[in-house]
Parts: structure tokens; sequence; C-alpha cells
């Protein structure tokens, strides 16, 4: 249970927020760069990423506050004041989080085409949740005493997928284009279809009402616990495409766009999905003369009975159908212009489309390119209201090995509870041979 | 490469070097305080649940519509047993063989008639004159003990004893020295005990014994020995005379229970009614003298002699019908006319206390013939009818009730019950709850006072409840009462209930019809500490 509050705790506290891989975007020189738009070419004619090492994307961010805003760091322990916490959180709050290491990936230019091999690993959460949920948690449902709590909206899409994505290419003179074509297998996934619910709780009588309508998918749940198998199961099967396109009209100008992650898996395996089918949950005293025995109260029994009584109320169908759930949609636009063969600007702008709504982000930012072996950009971030976000960017090249290090909020990396948002990506690739057009100055702008 | 080592260390510095500034050992929570509310019980109690609690009583509604409690009592209840049993009863006979003498006969019979007296277990059995006797059950024993010194073959007649029109009738062969025992099921056979030539209650048995005669073996003095036995008879109807008996009777009670745990008060129900119904299927007369009936009454001390007109004032004569199979009733209505029914029950009746005897024929043998089945039945039956009109007031009763509250009283910062009654009955109550360990110690009471929970509903001038009266009771108890209360190991309650207006002056006449409803709501509020960290 007490981990079950941490968790919960720490969702909404520490809530998972979405990266957009803004300063990945306008990197130079990264071949990962094609993950967010497939039609980026790598300035290598042969690019292997380091297994396992290739790309790792760690990402914490909070929508609500920092971590110091509602924890205390008492000596090594971490203090949570839950009614702190609440108190900070938006009316209508909304997580997300997409972790995707990448296990390999091989990528090879021939002529003025790019073909890319990629297997990643996605863990997406997607949390959607009204404050009201944990007021009424932290508060109890005796502060709401004749009105309706509403937990509309309450929704989760936890997602665990495996990617194995085939990259397509193709110079056609100041146009670059590309597409990933995605299979996609599910693992596990929890999905709150619909969660429109409600709670009452009678002025008078204290009687409780949960009313509305409530489904949720699940799939690959109990696959966990043996997580052996569970890790390389390739099963639940999904299929999606990324689209990119670049377009160049001059040395000094380059525009980008790309739309990923349009598809989505059907989960046909282990699924157990929970409905009410409509139904109300009462949840009344119990009929105390069901507990008179010959005239005499057996009021053991009724400490019992009450118990039984709240339990027994909430009970949920169980079906077996098989379900669809969607990827989430990402679109990015970006522009860059070159000063000079070193110093360039960019802006960048994505937008993602949850469920709940479309989550926008904005980014301006300069890059300094010392040919091939060193890019490095800084970059300023608005993500949906949050405004305190300076990225940063590193790739240093050493023969055939590549590193890069990037944040969209570097500042957190020194502090990290002070800051709502933190985000780091890494990897190490080997590169080989440059790009017969990468070899000429116009090159270092790619 | 130089280059690529300078700032892959830098990147992993800047990764990591936070990281081992909040590396944490512990997390822990602060504590909270929450208001969780909920309902705990939601019953809607009916006239009947209320006051049909016994085994013993049930509701009905008279021609007036008011609801009458009716307690019921069998005052006795009479069948074949007893009024006339049979005894088990056993006969043993000796055939002695003559010599058969000279010339030699082949074969020789012997030939007797006994006389066997059935044995009635009653007071009176010798004057008992039975005419007729069907059994329904139970066995005839025979046993044959052959002492001669040649085969021989008995046969046993029971003339008067039949089935179907044909005597009784056995027969066996016999070696010499043998001995045979055989049950016979007597079912369905009719006993005939008007032999004129024989005295009450007796029948005839005959013997033969056909002895095959060996004049190559001496004879003796040798016999045969029959012995017969009835064994467990079981009676399907008599008739005649059964004699003059008496039946003596334990005392028996009825259970008032709509005064249990009363302590007090002062009642007035309007036109009580007690009956006594006798259903008589014996065909005799039985006289029934009432030794005692009394109450006795909520205090337990007092008894009132209840008095009936025609039944305690003197012994009285059962009806009994006239043809087998037939039911003679009578019903005797006793109320405040012909007795002094009312005045008991406004006493507050717990129990009425019965005692009597029965004697039959008591006035000796009757022109017809007493007559009984195994089907009859001989019952008187009382009803006490209760009814649901007029008032009281002072009424005090107690309850006590056992609870074992196994919660944390330090997380219950701060309790408040609700008690919602939305009462739909004609009657006004305060209560007072008290808490005590387990010695029966009060430590604590839910109201400083006692406090009215629940009002009248509101009534007509006929004293019908026309609306129900809602009254919502909040006990807040924090601190000590609440350890008090999780601690307690009874909860002793004391209720004093008026019905609408009933004390004096006004005394009120209310009345309770069958759809009264009681609701009753019980909520609980409670302040809860959460320590996240012993979750």
């Amino acid at each position: 249970m007490r981990r079950l509050i941490i968790i919960s705790l720490f969702l909404v506290a520490g809530g998972l927020n979405a990266q957009q891989d803004l300063t990945l975007y306008q990197l130079s020189g990264v071949p990962q760069r094609n993950l967010v738009n497939p039609a980026v070419f790598p300035d290598s004619k042969m690019v292997i990423g380091i297994p396992a090492l290739a790309s790792i994307n760690l990402n914490y961010n909070n929508v609500s506050f920092s971590v110091n805003d509602g924890f205390v760091i008492d000596g090594s322990t971490l203090v949570i004041d839950p009614e702190y916490l609440v108190s900070k959180l938006n009316d209508d709050n909304y997580i997300y989080n997409q972790e995707q290491d990448q296990w390999f990936m091989f990528g090879y230019v021939f002529g003025k085409n790019y073909l890319q091999l990629g297997i990643s690993d996605k863990v997406l959460i997607d949390l959607t949740f009204p404050k009201s949920i944990f007021e009424l948690a932290i508060q109890g449902n005796a502060a709401f005493l004749g009105e309706r709590v509403s937990i509309e909206g309450l929704g989760l899409n936890a997602t665990h997928y495996r990617e194995i994505s085939l990259g397509y290419a193709r110079k056609l003179g100041k146009w670059d284009v590309g597409i990933h074509a995605n299979l996609l297998f599910g693992l596990a996934n929890i999905y709150t279809r619909t969660f429109d619910m409600g709670i009452y709780t009678d002025p008078e009588t204290y009687a409780i009402l949960i009313d509305g309508d409530i489904e949720v998918n699940t799939s690959g749940l109990d696959n966990i616990d043996d997580f052996g198998n569970y890790i390389t199961r390739m099963v639940n099967n999904g299929f999606a495409v990324d689209l990119g396109v670049v377009y160049k009209p001059n040395k000094d100008w380059e525009f980008s766009t790309s739309i990923l992650d349009l598809g989505g898996i059907k989960w046909k395996e282990n699924v157990k999905s929970y409905v009410n089918n409509g139904k109300s949950f009462a949840l009344n005293g119990i009929d105390i003369k069901d507990y008179i025995y010959d005239g005499d109260l057996d009021t053991d029994s009724i400490l019992e009975g009450i118990k039984d009584s709240i339990s027994e109320v909430f009970k949920l169908d169980e079906v077996n159908d098989n379900y669809g759930t969607p990827l989430t949609p990402k679109w990015y636009i970006g522009a860059k212009y070159n000063l000079t063969e070193q110093h360039r600007f960019y802006a960048t702008i994505n937008l993602q489309f949850f469920r709940a709504g479309i989550r926008p982000a904005f980014s301006l930012g300069y890059e300094f390119r010392l040919e091939r072996n060193l890019s490095v950009t800084a970059n300023y971030s608005i993500i949906s209201g949050s405004y305190a976000n300076v990225g940063v960017g590193l790739m240093v090249r050493g023969g055939p090995l590549q590193f890069y290090f990037m944040s969209d909020n570097l500042l957190a990396a020194f502090n990290a509870f002070n800051y709502q948002a933190i985000h780091y990506r890494f990897g190490i690739n080997l590169t080989f041979g440059p790009l017969d057009d990468v070899k000429s100055t116009r090159a270092y702008l790619r | 490469m130089k280059k690529f080592f300078f700032w892959s260390v830098l990147c992993v510095i800047l990764l990591f070097v936070s990281c081992q500034k909040y590396q944490l050992d512990d997390v822990k929570f602060k504590p909270f305080d929450t208001n969780l509310a909920g309902e705990l019980i939601n019953s809607t109690f009916t006239v009947s649940d209320i006051f049909e609690r016994g085994s013993n009583s049930f509701l009905i509604v008279d021609e007036n519509g008011v609801l009458n409690v009716v307690y019921k009592g069998t005052i006795f209840s009479f069948s074949i047993d007893d009024i006339i049993k049979l005894g088990d009863a056993e006969m043993t006979n000796t055939l002695p063989y003559p010599n058969p003498g000279f010339p030699i006969p082949v074969m020789d019979t012997i030939q007797n008639t006994e006389v066997f007296t059935l044995d009635f277990d009653l007071d009176d059995a010798e004057n008992v004159e039975v005419h007729e006797l069907a059994i329904l059950n139970g066995f005839l024993n025979i046993k044959l003990a052959s002492d001669l010194a040649f085969s021989t073959k008995v046969s046993l007649t029971i003339p008067n004893a039949t089935k179907d029109g044909q005597p009784f009738h056995y027969e066996v062969d016999l070696l010499p020295g043998q001995t045979k025992e055989n049950n016979f099921d007597m079912s369905d056979y009719l006993f005939d005990l008007t032999q004129e030539d024989l005295g009450f209650n007796q029948i005839l048995i005959d013997y033969q014994a056909i002895i095959s005669y060996d004049p190559d073996i001496p004879a003796g003095d040798d016999q045969l020995t029959i012995t017969l036995s009835f064994k467990d008879i079981g009676i399907d109807f008599v008739t005649g005379y059964f004699g003059q008996n008496l039946i003596a009777l334990d005392t028996d009670t009825i259970d008032i229970d709509l005064f249990d745990n009363t302590l007090q008060g002062q009642f007035q129900f309007l036109d009580p009614l007690l009956t006594f119904t006798t259903y008589n299927g014996i065909g005799l007369p039985v006289e029934v003298d009432v030794t005692e009936f009394k109450s006795l009454n909520i205090d337990d001390q007092t008894e009132t002699e209840l008095i009936l007109e025609g039944i305690t004032d003197a012994p009285f004569i059962i009806a009994y019908p006239t043809v087998m199979g037939d039911t003679a009733t009578m019903v005797n209505e006793f109320t405040n006319e012909n007795s002094n029914i009312e005045t008991i029950l406004n006493d507050g009746a717990k129990k009425i206390v019965w005692g009597l005897n029965a004697t039959t024929n008591p006035n000796g043998p009757t022109p017809e013939l007493n007559f009984i089945s195994h089907e009859a039945r001989l019952k008187i039956e009382t009803d006490v009818h209760l009814p649901l009109k007029g008032y009281a007031w002072d009424w005090v009763f107690t309850d006590t009730i056992a609870i074992n509250v196994d919660e944390n009283p330090e997380e219950l910062l701060e309790i408040t019950f609700r008690l919602i009654l939305d009462n739909g009955f004609p009657a006004d109550a305060i209560v007072q709850v008290y808490m005590t360990d387990s010695l029966f110690q009060l430590t604590d009471s839910l109201f400083a006072e006692p406090s009215q929970i629940f009002a009248s509903g509101i009534i007509d001038q006929d004293g019908i409840v026309i609306q129900p009266t809602k009254t919502i009771t909040d006990i807040k108890l924090s601190g000590e009462s609440i350890t008090n209360l999780t601690e307690a190991s009874h909860l002793i309650i004391f209720v004093g209930m008026e019905t609408t207006n009933g004390s004096p002056p006004e005394n009120q006449v209310i009345q309770i019809k069958d759809d009264y409803t009681l609701g009753f709501i019980l909520s609980i509020k409670a302040k809860v500490f959460v320590n996240p960290d012993e979750i």
C-alpha cells in the first residue's frame, strides 16, 4: 500500500511531462536526429549505434512544481507533504512520458538514398487526472458533502512496446524526404478508455454514490512477473509510420517538418478489461435486520458486514475482448538560419496530440559547429507553460567513435529538485566515412 | 581523440554530479488529517420487525384495522396415548401329551382353547371395557417349544382378531425337542372384544397340535409350551368405556415479549381479548379443573389471578363429538366484560401461567361408547390478542449489547455518529447509552443527558399517524470519549418511551397500523489522522 501511495504521489508531484526532444531535432551530426525527422541524413556513410547505448533517453518533468516545492530533503530522507503537493496541482493535470531505449541502430547512405534499421523499446505513460481526485483522497469525502466530486477525465495510457523501424530517405534536389515503417509489438498496456465518474456524498445520510461509466483495458500485465519471458515476447502486433521533409532553398536557410507515430497497436494477448456497464455504485449502510438473531444483535458480524459491503460495491465486470490503442502523434516544424559556417540559429515548434488535447512547445536556439567533430548548441524553450527551460546539446567525434549528450533543461542537472523538468539523452555511435557532400563546406550546415 | 574524451568526461560529470547530491536513503510522509463520512446502517423496520419477534406470537389486523399482537399458547393437547394405552402382555400355555394307549394310532390330535386378557395401561384399568380395538402397529410374538418325542404340527387361531375378514391363524411343524419363535405384524387387525361368554378385554386363543405318533418310541409325560406376547402395540382406534382417569398437566406459560426488558411503565390497552378454544376429536367427556391461571408482571414479582368466567371459577366439561372422525370445537372469548384480561395486560403482564387437571368420564360410564382414534386430538389453545391501541407513558426499558470495536483510537481524532430516524409510529423516545468495561463498570455515556432521538409521527384525531417525523441526532465524540467507546465491552441502552401525548392528563389514544415503518440510518463522520508510513 505504501509503495502504491509513493508511486501515486510521484506521478502527481513529480509527474512525468512531455519530452519534445527539441534539442535533438536541431543538433547537427547526431544520426539519432532521424528519430524525430525521417528525412534527415547522417553526415557519415555508415552509422552503427552501439548496442544498448545508441540512444538512452531519461526524462523527468513536473507540470506543477519542482520537487523542492513539494518535498523536503531532511538529510538523506525525502519527506513528502501530500497536502502541500495537492495544493500545487492545477484543476486538470496532464502527464506524459516517453522513454526510448534504442537497442540497435544501423544506417547506410548509398547515393541519394539512406536506409536505416533500428530496434527500440518504448514506454509511454499518458496520464490525465483532475486535481479533485487527489483532493478527495487527501481531504476525504466529508470535505465534499453535497457536492458531486467529478473525477471525469481520469485516464491512463501506459504502454510498453517494441518497435522495429525500417527507415528510408532520399534526396530530391532541394528536398529531402523520408519515411519510417515501424512494426510494433505490444508487451503490456493499461488503457483507460472511459472514466467519466463522479462521487457524491449525501450531506444528510453520508451515503456515497459513484456514478458514470468506466472501461479500463489491460493486456500483458500477468506476464510481468516472469520478466525473462515478458521482455522477449513479440505479441500484440501494431504498425505506425513516421514522415519527414527537409527543404533547403539556399545556403542560408533550412526548413523541415515531420509527423511521427501515426499508427497503433491491436492488443489480443492476455486481455482483461474492466467495465461497469453503466452501473452506479451505491455505498449504503447495511440492513441491520440481517444481523438480528432471535432478537439479539450480533455486533461482531455488523462490523464485518460493513467491511464486506464496501468491498462488494466496487466490483467491475471483466471482459476479454481485443482492443486497440493509438500511439501519440507528434508534429515538428523547424527552421534554421546559417549565419556562418559555424554559427547557426534555429527555431522549433512541436505539437503532440494527446487524447486530452494538443500539447505545444517552442524553442529558440543557437548552434556552433566545428567540422564533423563537434556540435554545441544552446536553446531556450517554452514547454506547455513552463518557461524555465534552457537546453544544451553536445556532439563530439573522435575517429569513428561519436558521443552525444543533450538536455532540454540543463539547469536541472545541477539541482534537479529545484526544477520541474529534467531531461537527458545521450548515446554512442560508430560512424564511418563522411558523405561526399559533407566534405564540402555546405556539409557543415547539415 | 583528446577532445572526445574531454567532452565525454565533462558530460558524465554534469550528468551525475547532482545525483550524488541527492542520494536518498528513505522516503517519509508528512502525516495529515482527513475527513471521512459514510453510511453504516440503513434499515427500515416494519411493524412485523418490531413486534413479531418470538415464535409464539404473530400479527393480525383486526376488523378496525388495528394491529394486534397475538400470543399463542397450547394449554394442553391429548392424543390416544394419553387416554388409553395397551401395555405389553404375555401368556404362556402348555399342552400336555396324553398317553395314546392301545390300539396303536399313527396320529393323535390335541385341541385346547385359552383366554388372553389384554392389559390397558390406565389408572382405572379395571373399569375399562373395550369393545373394539383396531391395531395400528405392533407385533404378536409366538414361541413354541416342544418337549415331545414326536414330530408335531401346531396350529393357533385367534377367531376374533380378523384382518380383511380372516381370523389370525398360524401353523408350524415342530420336530421332537424343537423350539420355534416368530413375530407377526398385527397392523390392521381388528379385535372384537364383545363375546358374551368372555369377560371384558379378553380374547380367545384356539390351539391344535397334531402329533405323529411312533410306537417304537416310548411316550412320556412331555408337553408343548406356547408363549404369546403382544409387543409395542399402537392403537388405530378403540371403542368402549375408558374409565375415569385423572390426567395431571404441568404448569405452562405464554411469554408476552412485548414487555421484555421493561423496567417500568404505565399502559392502557383498549379491548384486549383472550380466546380459549378447544378442539376435541375424542369421543368421551373430559372435565377440566383450572388449578391456576395468573399473570407475572414486569417486575417479575407481582402475580395477578386471571379471572375467566366459566373457565377459572369452576371445573367445566369440554364438548366432545358423537361420531368418530368429527371434531367438536368450543370457543370462549374473554374481554373486560367477562374477565380481568385488560387489567393484567395494563399491569404489564410478561407471562401468563396456568396449571390444570383433566378427568375423563367424570360421571362414570356414558350411554354412548367412548371412542378415540390415533389421529384424534383433544387440544385447548389460548390466544392473547393485544390490540396496539391505547396509550403508554413512563415506559422505560433497557438492553445490553456486547461490542468489540477493533480500531485504533489514536487514529480517530473526532467521530460524529449521525442517527436519522424517520418515525412513522406514534411514540416519542429519549435515550441514554452507557459504555461499560467488561465488569460492567460505567466508563462513559454517549449523551450528557438523555436525548430525544426520535419524535412521534404526526397523528390525526383518531391517533393514526398521517405523516412520519424525521429526527437527526449527531453524537460527537472526541479524545477520551473515543477511547472509552473503542475500549468498551458493552453498551447499556436505556429508552424512555411514551406514546403520543400518552401521559396524563391527555392520555391520547393511538393506534398502530400495519403499514407503519421506522426508518433507521446510522452514519459516521470521522476526522482521521493518516500516517502513510504506517499504512
